[in-house]
């Protein structure tokens, strides 16, 4: 899992105002609307990440964390999502537990970027999953360690 | 011939790879490493790290840390590392070798572990042998004080441990290490003090030298460290570092 935060930009349509958006330093382009355009894939080349989520975000029981690639790293943007709401019987503001709880499984099955509105509640999500997938050590661990007693056989 | 001495906790978390991505007590372990390259300033033939350990015993000298007591995961990505080889030691033991590496102390090395029940005699004897060896022997030993001196302590707070802990702190200072003898095993026992045969040994050894270099004296964690070095001389090279 890695940790950090890229800028991203939502865009529907492939216009012009888009590279101006790329200029300015976004790192991906999040195509949600399931169409795919060709410039967009133009501005992929030109080292924008690329994304298209329609896969998987209608229901839970289309198994959203099953989308995954070999070739890319996967980003995933589930927060607040309907198939949420839908799952949970819960409006926009109350799905936090429904996507920290996805955001937590799909980042032990390798996702890669995560799509955030609470940003430090995800932040600790992956930082949890990173530390038990054994991919990040704790901030700071001293329980168990100011002696040897215990743990001699 | 023994030339110097120096003392450090037998504590797990001086693992780094142990403790998180926050430095976790720099001080205490900044001393370490100045309390065993001061060891290693006194130019010895030999080290011997002597530390407590759950049985008494010579360990073979390419053994190595092991730290899957403490994190599994961590000993299962050391298989894969080429570097990682030699027996497992006692955690003690282990600790005392790799501050002798990080200090970049090449020679001979001697590991000695010393079981927390052990009788005062046999203790007394391990100090005479390290006393009587030819060659110049310098000694690291792992040894702490009692777990006892706060609530979060290891083994909750005792209000006879600041007491038990200072007698050490005492005896070290003034270079007359004979008053370690006197610490009650009993009450080292009940204080969690594993170390107070190995602080015996040290005794047996090295009866009396200088005043001694005092580099920490703390019990952050409820754990008492003391880190410091012992010598009758300054090292003849001791302008060089």
């Amino acid at each position: 899992v890695i940790i950090g935060c890229v800028s991203q930009v939502n865009d529907r349509s492939a216009g012009v105002g888009r590279f101006g958006w790329l200029a300015a330093g976004a790192d991906l382009i999040n195509e949600t609307c399931g169409g795919w355009d060709h410039r967009l894939a133009k501005a992929a080349e030109q080292g924008a990440g690329l994304v298209c989520s329609c896969a998987g975000g209608l229901a839970a029981r289309t198994r959203p964390h099953r989308v995954a690639s070999p070739d890319f790293p996967v980003l995933v943007s589930v927060s607040h999502k309907e198939f949420i709401g839908e799952t949970l019987d819960a409006v926009r503001d109350q799905r936090l537990t429904g996507t920290v709880a996805t955001t937590a499984v799909r980042a032990w099955l390798g996702a890669l970027v995560f799509r955030a509105h609470q940003v430090i509640a995800t932040r600790e999500v992956l930082d949890m999953v990173a530390a038990i997938r054994g991919d990040q050590p704790s901030v700071r661990a001293v329980r168990a360690l100011p002696n040897t007693r215990h743990q001699e056989r | 011939v023994i030339t110097a001495a120096a003392i450090c906790p037998p504590a797990p978390l001086l693992a780094v790879e142990l403790t998180g991505r926050d430095p976790v007590l720099p001080e205490l372990r900044h001393a370490a490493a100045t309390a065993v390259r001061r060891l290693t300033a006194y130019g010895p033939d030999v080290i011997v790290v002597v530390g407590p350990a759950d049985r008494t015993a010579a360990w073979p000298i390419l053994g190595r840390l092991d730290l899957t007591a403490y994190a599994p995961l961590l000993a299962l990505r050391d298989q894969d590392r080429v570097s990682v080889s030699g027996p497992s030691l006692p955690s003690a033991l282990g600790l005392g070798v790799r501050l002798l590496d990080e200090a970049g102390y090449g020679g001979q090395r001697l590991l000695q572990s010393v079981s927390s029940g052990e009788q005062p005699t046999v203790c007394q004897q391990l100090g005479a042998a390290l006393a009587d060896r030819k060659e110049r022997t310098g000694l690291l030993v792992m040894a702490d004080g009692s777990a006892c001196r706060s609530p979060r302590a290891p083994g909750y707070l005792d209000t006879r441990a600041a007491g038990f802990d200072a007698a050490i702190e005492d005896a070290v200072r003034s270079g007359d290490l004979t008053a370690l003898n006197a610490l009650d095993q009993h009450l080292a026992r009940e204080l969690l003090a594993t170390a107070h045969t190995a602080w015996q040994v040290l005794a047996a050894a090295m009866p009396s030298s200088g005043p001694g270099h005092i580099l920490y004296a703390d019990a952050p964690l409820g754990v008492y460290y003391l880190i410091a070095w012992l010598a009758d001389t300054a090292p003849a090279n001791w302008q060089n570092r």
